[in-house]
């Protein structure tokens, strides 16, 4: 048995991948803080139909989800730096390549958020920001103070699917040489020529994570108080 | 004094209000009645631009509005010294009944948080609901959240307070309820009310003025004896007369 797949290899590599996992977790709280707030700037636009900004929401969000996400990582990964160089950057080398990861994981996961925003913020009574109106609050402070709080309680649930989504996406930007979990396991491979036991580990390191995200999302929307009034 | 001169606002096709001319003086308690459709609602929501007039004037003391070319900051001031209650309540649903009321007064109105929570309770237990302080609108009954949504309009101590159909969602036995505590508003308050109802017996003891509206066009207006008492207009008559027979039914 231990020739086709060796438990003892299996546990002994897990730790050292475990080791790796910052990276995932960093570039998804990254992804989803800048992502949030992209979202609900795009909802905002969109919502209010501003003028020139709506339509040019409407171009990023068909560019975003009209495109693989591994297209747009090496578009900005690898063609941004091209770009930025023939323009007279020269020193690009100086940028931390994660920097760039960073940016289209933003940009791809506000995509998403922003059409989940924009569903829940026109699922929020249209009575709670005329009541906002009416002591004279501005739109704004409405949305800060009223509309998006309630906003993201109706959101919960599509959040931490998109949560979800977004980390089990960082498992591809090994692909622009940002060393994660799985590019550890790649390396470890070739060495060992013990792929499967690796993929297992990573596999179990996956499905751990997102049961956490899936706990923390089931507490959140206990709490809420929006919640608490869907379900009285 | 809040003045309306040839207010005109149409939905597509439809002329809603064919042209308003009324005044509602200061401090005092002005109902408008009318059947489903004929623009009480509309009028009421174009004075704090919730609705958007297609044309006309609205002049509130010393702001002179015209709707045609009115400005953003007029639009802002017009909503800072007016307060609405609604016929859905529209409580803040992320906020406990204290927090509705202070909300205004900590945003709009820049008071202290502390300061802004004394007077939040005062005004919470003028309408009768002292102990509900710390409960979410969904915690409380159809009566207590209207109180709670007559609270928060009365805290920004606004010059006017449009009440819009406050009792129209309420079941028989809470509208007393409602009614009671605007009653007493407007004995204790010294602000102006505007109030679109269907509640004659209402409108007939707390009313300075009543305005009867059919169709868009103000139909008839007066004191409540002059409107309700002994109205001259056909319309006005047909109108009260299912009102006039409930009494009836009643002895």
């Amino acid at each position: 048995m231990s020739s086709y797949f060796s438990v003892d290899y299996m546990i002994k590599a897990f730790p050292t991948l475990l080791s790796y996992i910052d990276v995932t977790i960093i570039v998804t709280i990254v992804a989803e803080l800048f992502g949030i707030v992209i979202g609900c700037v795009v909802a905002f636009l969109r919502i209010h139909k501003v003028k020139v900004l709506n339509q040019v929401c409407l171009l990023y969000l068909s560019f975003i989800r009209g495109t693989p996400f591994l297209v747009q990582l090496y578009l900005v990964c690898f063609g941004l730096p091209q770009l930025l160089q023939g323009l007279g950057y020269q020193d690009i080398r100086s940028i931390p390549g994660l920097l760039f990861v960073f940016l289209i994981m933003s940009i791809h996961t506000g995509a998403y958020i922003a059409e989940i925003m924009r569903s829940s913020i026109l699922a929020v009574d249209k009575g709670q920001l005329e009541a906002a109106h009416s002591i004279g609050m501005s739109t704004y402070q409405a949305y800060i103070r009223i509309i998006l709080p309630q906003a993201f309680q109706l959101a919960i649930p599509a959040l931490g699917n998109n949560v979800i989504s977004t980390l089990k996406g960082t498992s591809l930007i090994f692909n622009v040489g940002v060393v994660d979990m799985l590019r550890k396991a790649d390396l470890m491979g070739s060495y060992s020529y013990r792929h499967l036991e690796l993929y297992v580990d990573i596999a179990i390191i996956y499905v751990l994570l997102c049961f956490v995200i899936q706990v923390a999302t089931y507490f959140l929307e206990r709490r809420s108080t929006l919640g608490k009034e869907l379900a009285s | 004094m809040i003045t309306f001169k040839n207010i005109h606002k149409s939905f597509g096709d439809n002329e809603v209000l064919k042209g308003i001319n009324a005044s509602v003086p200061t401090g005092s308690v002005t109902v408008i009645l009318g059947p489903s459709g004929s623009g009480k609602t509309t009028l009421l929501r174009s004075i704090n631009f919730l609705e958007k007039a297609d044309r006309g004037e609205i002049i509130l003391d010393d702001l002179h509005i015209d709707v045609e070319k009115v400005t953003k900051q007029e639009i802002h001031e017009i909503r800072q010294r007016t307060a609405m209650v609604f016929q859905s309540y529209n409580l803040f649903k992320n906020k406990t009944a204290l927090e509705n009321i202070m909300e205004g007064l900590i945003v709009v109105k820049k008071i202290s948080k502390a300061e802004a929570k004394e007077k939040a309770i005062i005004f919470l237990e003028k309408v009768g609901l002292g102990s509900k302080g710390d409960f979410y609108a969904h915690q409380l009954s159809g009566g207590q959240q209207q109180r709670v949504g007559i609270a928060r309009a009365l805290a920004l101590n606004p010059d006017v307070i449009l009440f819009d159909e406050p009792t129209s969602a309420l079941d028989p036995e809470l509208v007393g309820e409602v009614l009671e505590v605007m009653k007493k508003i407007a004995q204790e308050v010294n602000c102006t009310m505007i109030v679109v109802t269907h509640e004659i017996g209402f409108a007939r003891e707390v009313a300075d003025h009543v305005i009867f509206m059919d169709g868009g066009v103000i139909v008839e207006e007066g004191t409540p004896e002059q409107v309700l008492g002994a109205p001259k207009n056909e319309r006005t008559k047909q109108f009260l007369a299912r009102y006039v027979s409930f009494t009836e039914y009643n002895i």
